[in-house]
């Protein structure tokens, strides 16, 4: 199981420091939800680990072993794809590579929209096939900001379910407002602005 | 067919300009100042049954198309290179708008003291066409989402289908209306450049003579002759972009 460790990490943009000497043991295997006030750091936290942003100062030890997975806050799918073709095209070929992907979008309510592209895809619809993405990509290590944005109540619930089944074992960052959120996942909390400022 | 046919629409619009043609050269009534589109037709009959008439085609085809192919690789090449070194984008930008300013003439004539003629519509094929193709293609790299780009690597997406699902929807609009424009360029580039540089076995040589010798018929019927080849080039350019556009539609 992948341990992720932060030491005395910092990070500023120009004279904005959003991290100061920020420490962190998150326990491996397990959800953690990262929670505090918008613009305290906590995108800047999952950029830093999932190697997008470099710190100033620090170390990250444990991110880059087996690889990594995110959600990210925008839903970044290539629109001209369908929800399937988004997600082959970054899983590798296997012999059952389309019956897993069938059975998460159909665990996610998505089963009868598989043959348009996703430029025609409500926002709730897109979201699930990044969360999607995310949780089929075979990565010991998941960050996920703001999965479940934007989704109904029946399909935020559905959402949780299907991740915390497919989060079993694994790390997972989880970038949140909700507190169904961090119930549904059984997740550690940690409270950004106590410790990272 | 009624006239709401667009094609029928499009006949009927040529026909007309034909027909005022006609009556502008029956009216001139000199064939040297203003050949009819049917003298120019009957020169053209006679003109396809010499061998010339083929090789000249032959010939100017080969070293525009060679000129085009080269510029718009070499264009291609040095866009991706200046998408990704700013510094390639700065060394380049006023040599290429030098290119784009200088005259299609000062090109050949300065062309032709290095050059041999019969190569020189190759060359000016190829300065012509390689700043529109490199502008194109810089602009069609620039349309890259690059948050898409940061999401293929993070999830170590294959070179192929980064290009396939990411580069080629993006950047293929623009590359490919930067090639319509300059396959026609090319043309008028090359043929003009062989009619300052008269190499023998040319269309450009059969324009020039036809001037010299004022065969204002032949004169026509060359020009309809390079309209058509051009128009045939740009639809197999078009052609070429549609399969490639095959190449985007899946993914893995």
């Amino acid at each position: 199981m992948t341990e992720l460790e932060l030491k005395n990490v910092s990070k500023a943009y120009g004279e904005h420091v959003v991290l100061r000497g920020f420490s962190h043991v998150f326990e491996a295997g397990r959800v953690t939800a990262i929670l505090g006030p918008s613009g305290c750091g906590k995108t800047t936290l999952l950029r830093l680990i999932a190697g997008l942003e470099t710190p100033d100062s620090g170390d990250i030890l444990g991110a880059a072993e087996g690889g990594l997975s995110m959600v990210f806050q925008e839903d970044r799918l290539p629109l001209q794809l369908t929800g399937v073709d988004c997600l082959r095209c970054v899983l590798k070929k296997a012999p059952d590579r389309d019956e897993r992907i069938l059975s998460a979008l159909r665990a996610l309510g998505l089963g009868d929209s598989l043959a348009q592209p996703v430029r025609e895809y409500s926002g709730g619809m897109r979201r699930r096939i990044a969360l999607a993405r995310a949780l089929l990509f075979p990565a010991p290590l998941v960050l996920m900001d703001e999965p479940f944005k934007g989704l109904d109540d029946a399909t935020r619930n559905r959402a949780i379910n299907f991740s915390r089944w497919m989060l079993t074992g694994r790390t997972a960052l989880l970038v949140t407002h909700d507190p169904h959120d961090v119930a549904g996942l059984d997740a550690a909390i940690l409270r950004l602005e106590d410790s990272a400022r | 067919m009624s006239l709401k046919n667009p094609r029928l629409r499009r006949l009927l619009a040529a026909a007309f300009w034909l027909l005022v043609w006609q009556l502008a050269a029956m009216t001139v009534g000199q064939p040297i100042l203003l050949a009819s589109p049917a003298a120019t037709l009957a020169r053209l009959a006679e003109l396809v049954q010499t061998g010339g008439f083929w090789r000249s085609i032959l010939f100017t085809l080969g070293h525009i198309l060679a000129g085009f192919l080269l510029a718009a690789a070499a264009g291609m090449g040095l866009a991706a290179l200046a998408g990704r070194f700013g510094l390639v984008a700065d060394l380049l930008s006023p040599l290429l708008a030098a290119m784009r300013s200088v005259p299609v003439a000062s090109f050949v004539i300065a062309a032709l003291i290095w050059v041999p003629s019969r190569r020189l519509s190759v060359l000016i094929a190829f300065v012509i066409v390689l700043p529109v193709i490199y502008a194109g293609t810089l602009d069609g790299l620039r349309q890259i989402d690059s948050q898409l780009m940061e999401m293929a690597r993070l999830f170590r997406m294959s070179r192929r289908n980064r290009f396939r699902v990411i580069v080629l929807p993006a950047a293929l609009p623009s590359v490919a209306s930067a090639l319509s424009v300059a396959v026609g360029l090319a043309w008028k580039s090359g043929v003009a450049a062989e009619v300052i540089g008269i190499p023998g076995g040319s269309i450009g040589e059969k324009l020039y003579k036809a001037k010299v010798y004022l065969a204002t018929p032949d004169l026509f019927a060359w020009t309809l002759v390079i309209v058509l080849i051009s128009a045939g080039c740009a639809k197999l350019v078009r052609l070429g972009l549609k399969a490639v556009r095959r190449l985007e539609v899946k993914s893995a």
